[in-house]
């Protein structure tokens, strides 16, 4: 299944630093904090799709929708943010209103899950896969990775200083 | 060959600058403090941290409110996405720009350069330093910059931060960076 992993367990710099500062295992791998990170990545990936780009190392504008397709669209009911002519994976909104934040394991995983589509035989999951294959979205660009990282050590700060005070 | 604008900062003349009126003793033990390689680290995240705090406030690096965004920039898409209907200008749009800046540094010199860890991140902020931006079109919002005097003020406040407190800051910062997707 496509999406973003970002587990963190595997490290051996992140393992150092959970048996020498008190507290921060217990922060890092709490429920709260991997959701917290992982709505905060979601929220990337959605706003940058919706304003037209898509990511593999780097954002690019998402290819333009064929005019065939547009006149399509025209008559369709559309989702929020969705225009007939604007290329952002948006017709009805579903695939990517379905984006989900799963903290099973260690870290966090921003995935498509395999939900039905209104009128559909496709799920959002298997249409995510499709899409992947000529429009890579559900990625995050090095720029945004380090958007993601530098949220992390914001966070744990803001928690270790709290929990030692 | 792309351009990635550069603030080199001096430790030593900022450090002249914060503890020169303290006695030769006190200057000695803490400038051996101060040239440490946690401790430089540090100053420059704290440094970085500044630089973001001001421009997230609206000020560019004189203290100076940044010119506002144009009518058709606000109408767009793009901004209606990240901003919504917030007026206030500080560059933050992705947040992409601010968080790729980064400090280097060497073990035994003085010197701390920031800079940006991303090429494109780097070619937006030449754009809002020289005003040379596409999108905006020759409006000038130089954020990239800290005085002497400011790093002093940065530099007199973390001295009094503990060792451990500095460790564990830079420690908790390698260990996510090392982290991989």
């Amino acid at each position: 299944m496509d999406g973003i992993r970002f587990l963190y367990d595997r490290s051996k710099a992140f393992k150092k630093t959970e048996q020498s500062i008190r507290g921060f295992k217990e922060i890092v791998n709490s429920v709260s904090f991997r959701r917290e990170l992982g709505t905060f990545t979601k929220d990337i990936v959605y706003k940058r799709v919706k304003a037209g780009f898509g990511a593999l190392t780097s954002p690019y504008r998402l290819p333009p929708l064929s005019a065939a397709y547009i006149k399509r669209r025209r008559v369709m009911l559309l989702g929020e943010g969705a225009t007939p002519g604007k290329s952002n994976l948006t017709a009805t909104n579903q695939m990517l209103g379905s984006m989900t934040v799963s903290t099973k394991g260690h870290g966090f995983y921003v995935y498509i899950p395999a939900t039905k589509r209104r009128g559909s035989r496709l799920t959002n999951a298997r249409l995510a896969g499709y899409i992947q294959e000529t429009r890579p979205f559900l990625y995050l660009t090095d720029s945004e990775k380090k958007i993601v990282k530098s949220q992390m050590k914001k966070l744990i700060k803001e928690e270790l200083k709290k929990l030692l005070k | 060959m792309a351009y990635n604008p550069k603030i080199k900062i001096d430790l030593l003349e900022v450090f002249n600058e914060a503890f020169s009126s303290k006695p030769y003793e006190v200057r000695r033990a803490l400038r051996s403090r101060v040239m440490q390689e946690s401790f430089k680290s540090e100053f420059g995240a704290r440094m970085i941290e500044f630089i973001i705090d001001r421009t997230l406030s609206g000020k560019d690096k004189d203290g100076e409110t940044f010119t506002k965004y144009s009518k058709a920039y606000k109408k767009s898409l793009v901004f209606q996405l990240y901003k919504g209907s917030q007026s206030r200008v500080d560059l933050k749009l992705t947040g992409g720009m601010l968080a790729s800046m980064k400090a280097e540094y060497t073990r035994t010199g003085q010197l701390i350069t920031i800079l940006f860890d991303d090429e494109n991140e780097a070619t937006k902020a030449y754009g809002h330093i020289t005003g040379m931006s596409g999108r905006e079109g020759g409006v000038v919002r130089d954020f990239f910059g800290i005085t002497n005097t400011e790093a002093a003020k940065i530099l007199k406040t973390l001295v009094k931060v503990s060792d451990e407190e500095i460790a564990q800051s830079a420690q908790i910062d390698e260990a996510v960076d090392s982290l991989e997707f």
